[in-house]
């Protein structure tokens, strides 16, 4: 126990020493070295080596500093956090059986060979990377057969999860949204590599969040999460060096890793909710990762190595000494075959590099992205919205003065920039969840036994992420149904003069400031006669209700509609597209159903770019000005006295082009207040909602804007006929109106 | 016995609650303090966009640097006489608890005075006034050299089921 207080301590003095280190201050580093002294003294009594493995590469890599060979200081911090790992595992008497390679790797990396210690540290790292071995000491625990670790043995009764402190809760969430986000782009690349199996930037693309993801597990002591990103990085590891190929049952076996580290991670917040460690001695992930070894020793053998290959073509080497270093690979599985063939002095290691370097000729995707909070980036938006303000009232006083106007339209054009970029942070491409919809569509396709191929265009439309999030769940719904409902039966698709396989198009595009989604398949269409029938059956419709196409195809929105004679996994419970409309429409958004008999249907939503920002008409109202949304907006117009007409002396209707229009005025819905002026001395604005047109009756239309909608914040969320609040241009609020809470105001209280 | 100590200690728990810094401010001729860490800033009198349909002590909202925040006549919600503002106006901008999370409204006082330290023992219980007075929101009454200054529970003041059951009978 000594030990492990006096490790402690002077890990905190050496994580200390670090924090205020900087390159080229001597002294430091003695005390630095002095400290990793008395750590790899420490380290060797301790049980497992690692820890004194550990600190001695980190002194050498130390030293290695004071001689100026490196000048990086960021090996040492992982070092620092490999260290304290150890030793919280030490602490609790449970071993530490994680990878220590990468670490070991970045220590190693810029020192010279002929140092002694390097060498011990070298075949640490041979041992950490032989995935029988280390499999062979995280199965333990599972299998509990083994003699020579009775207290791992012990662990079998498997011990309750352990409650986790205030710090560990911190890393494990970030870890659980970081490794979602993950997955998630691990699932989108595994399928892009299914079409193009040899691309290596797409394998690095799968390689990097599996290695990220078994890095931090690793340090969090999920040992089922590491274990599995583990095996699953090291296949991806072989393709990316080109010693395997990624074909279908690969991928498969990859998408597996996936899904149980999907699910493993799902156990893990389950377990932050209730404040202990992950429980999940139940899912076993141990089959999976030897599904995955088994795969890739096959992939490994079965292939030619892809090396080899380049290497025979540019005729460094022939064909019989590539097979005979083949065979000798197959004996010492852990070497390369570059390796192999450069000890065999077959080819000068030269070769082998500019051979490798035109392997991985990959273009590196540099964009860096920080990851912020919505409420920063709405904040971000509210402080530059204001800036503008302030600024148009600073020009305003500096009108007359040449010099400070001059810096003022300076400031403007700053300032206009910088109110553009907050407002596009809020914008995402849709690609994400474009990309969810082709798992979507290959699972369904397997699960279906149709063949199905998703084509998508426009997957870069930027649109604001509260939008792409509410998409996800109809896109899902409606892609259902196509595959289900719209795709035929292959067979059934060549008798009809299709081809094979189906299609489901997904497209997103902008058209008039808004954004438009499609799917569109080519399958059977909608059958116009059943939906009548059983619209008829349901008594949605009567029998002699005469309706059109667009009208019928419009019934398979109502609640409870559903068509599908049989009931499957996919769909068809009725539940679907009535979810659908709603969930687009909470959006303001539309959906449209066009469908053409034996050729396809046409799924089309449209959205507003931005839930945030609406196209309004600025009017006013005596001294008070509204903000109207164009969209609701039919037409203004000035009327004439012979067309105006009451209704008991109170109500006021309006002919125009043989309608009658029925008459608001706003001051008296909302203050209570005789308005008097007669229709014709003022304007009418004709509103549209849920087909219900009215007018309302204004002074002056003030223009057209785009309004940023808030919250009229405190208590005042629920104000009938009131939509929101906009700032106006001249800082002042503007309340924004509710068409269709005015209209609901006129039919209750009048 | 237990019952007994138990609510003692609660007694002496609220007291010493009610202890500590407020910002005291004006109306008419009273003067009334809100605990400094409910207060976020004091702001002078702005433009006020009125709201349709509310109660008449909700004066409107106003765009407090983009964010927009309804504003209470505090005279009004008190059923005092209402005055013009003039320059020593102010809105002391607060945060309410509400159901979900914390809101900002703005108060509008005749004018704000100071922040005063007020120990437990200057606090007194609110005395009851009979049905003419609800002094629920009520804190305490603090006996300084300077007269009485009454301590407003702000967070019942405003409370967000009293303005909508007025919003209710409003519209």
């Amino acid at each position: 126990m000594d030990v492990l207080y006096k490790i402690e301590k002077d890990l905190e003095d050496f994580s200390r020493l670090h924090g205020t280190f900087c390159i080229g201050e001597v002294p430091d580093i003695g005390s630095m070295i002095m400290i990793l002294d008395d750590l790899v003294q420490s380290g060797k009594k301790c049980v497992p080596d690692t820890f004194e493995a550990v600190a001695r590469a980190c002194r050498t890599y130390v030293k290695n500093i004071t001689l100026e060979k490196i000048s990086h200081t960021k090996p040492i911090e992982e070092t620092l956090v490999l260290m304290k790992a150890i030793l919280n595992h030490m602490k609790r008497g449970v071993d530490f059986t994680f990878e220590t390679s990468d670490v070991m790797e970045l220590l190693s990396v810029s020192v010279l060979k002929e140092d002694e210690d390097v060498e011990v540290l070298e075949s640490e790292e041979t041992f950490a990377e032989d995935p029988g071995a280390q499999n062979e000491a995280s199965k333990l625990p599972e299998t509990g057969n083994s003699t020579e670790h009775i207290p791992d043995a012990l662990e079998k009764e498997y011990p309750p999860p352990e409650r986790l402190s205030d710090d560990d809760m911190e890393i494990l969430v970030d870890f659980v949204s970081e490794a979602e986000d993950n997955l998630d782009s691990i699932e989108v690349s595994l399928i892009e590599l299914e079409q193009d199996p040899s691309d290596v930037e797409i394998i690095n693309n799968i390689f990097r969040p599996f290695h990220t993801i078994k890095g931090v597990s690793g340090f969090l002591s999920l040992k089922k999460i590491n274990q599995l990103s583990h095996t699953t990085e090291n296949l991806l590891d072989s393709a990316r060096s080109g010693d395997i190929l990624i074909d279908h049952s690969a991928t498969d076996a990859i998408l597996e890793s996936v899904d149980m580290l999907k699910k493993l991670i799902q156990r893990v917040k389950q377990g932050i909710e209730k404040g202990f460690g992950p429980d999940d001695h139940d899912i076993d992930a141990e089959g999976l990762s030897k599904q995955l070894e088994k795969l890739h020793r096959k992939l490994t053998e079965g292939d030619k190595s892809l090396l080899g290959e380049i290497l025979v073509e540019k005729g460094v080497i022939d064909e019989a000494s590539l097979e005979e270093s083949l065979v000798e690979q197959k004996v010492s599985r852990s070497k390369k075959i570059g390796e192999i063939l450069v000890e065999k002095k077959n080819v000068p290691p030269e070769e082998i590099q500019t051979a490798l370097a035109e392997q991985k000729t990959f273009k590196k995707q540099v964009d860096a992205q920080v990851k912020v909070s919505t409420q920063k980036l709405d904040d971000l938006v509210d402080y530059a919205g204001e800036l503008v303000i302030a600024q148009s009232m600073l020009r305003q006083q500096a009108a007359g003065d040449s010099s400070l106007s001059q810096s003022v339209e300076q400031l403007g054009q700053i300032v206009t920039k910088m109110q553009t970029i907050a407002m596009s942070m809020r914008m995402i491409p849709i690609r994400a969840t474009f990309m969810k919809m082709i798992r979507l569509v290959r699972d369904l396709s397997q699960k279906s036994g149709k063949k199905v191929e998703l084509r998508m265009s426009g997957e870069d439309t930027e649109i604001d992420r509260n939008v792409v999030d509410a998409l996800y769940e109809p896109m899902v719904h409606m892609i259902r149904n196509s595959v289900d409902h719209g795709i035929e039966k292959s067979e059934q698709r060549i008798d009809s003069g299709k081809s094979r396989k189906g299609n489901i198009f997904l497209r997103a595009y902008h058209k008039g400031g808004q954004i438009i989604i499609e799917i569109e398949d080519d399958g059977k269409g909608l059958d116009k006669d059943r939906i009548r029938e059983k619209a008829i059956s349901t008594g949605l419709i009567n029998e002699d209700d005469k309706l059109t196409d667009s009208q019928i195809y419009n019934l398979i929105l109502e609640p409870g509609f559903s068509t599908a004679q049989q009931i499957t996994d996919v769909s068809g419970r009725g539940v679907g597209m009535d979810v659908v409309k709603d969930g687009i429409e909470k959006f303001r958004g539309h959906l449209n159903i066009d469908s053409n008999s034996g050729k396809g249907t046409l799924f089309t939503i449209s959205l507003p770019l931005t839930l945030a920002i609406i196209d309004g008409m600025l009017v006013r109202v005596g001294d008070d000005k509204y903000v109207i949304p164009t969209t609701a907006i039919q037409r203004a117009f000035k009327p004439d006295q012979k067309n105006c007409f009451t209704v008991e002396d109170k109500g006021e209707i309006i002919k125009e082009r043989d309608t009658l229009i029925p008459l608001l005025r706003i001051k008296n819905m909302f203050e209570e207040q005789e308005d008097k002026t007669p229709p014709w001395e003022s304007l009418v604005i004709v509103v549209e909602s849920k087909n219900e047109q009215k007018g309302i009756l204004i002074d002056e239309l003030l223009g057209k804007d785009e309004y940023v909608i808030k919250s009229l914040g405190g208590n005042l969320k629920s104000v009938k006929g009131i939509a929101g609040g906009a700032i106006l241009a001249d800082g002042k609020v503007g309340l924004i109106l509710d068409i269709q809470g005015l209209f609901n105001l006129v039919s209750t209280t009048q | 016995m237990n019952d007994t100590t138990e609510s003692m200690g609660q007694a002496i728990r609220r007291m010493t609650i009610k202890e500590g810094k407020y910002l005291t401010f004006m109306l008419a001729k009273e003067t009334y303090g809100v605990g400094i860490l409910k207060v976020k800033e004091i702001i002078g009198m702005m433009p006020v966009t009125s709201v349709p349909r509310t109660p008449n002590f909700i004066k409107g909202v106003i765009n407090l640097r983009g964010k927009v925040i309804p504003i209470i006549d505090l005279r009004l919600k008190f059923s005092m006489e209402s005055i013009p503002y003039d320059d020593r106006t102010c809105i002391i901008v607060v945060e309410i608890d509400s159901d979900e999370s914390t809101v900002l409204i703005g108060i509008v006082v005749d004018s704000v005075s100071e922040v005063l330290n007020i120990k437990s023992e200057e606090i007194e219980e609110t005395p009851t006034f009979g049905s003419k007075l609800d002094t629920a929101y009520i804190l305490g009454m603090a006996k300084m050299d300077g007269g009485v200054k009454i301590l407003l529970d702000i967070d019942k003041v405003l409370s967000t089921t009293e303005i909508q059951l007025l919003e209710k009978s409003g519209g």
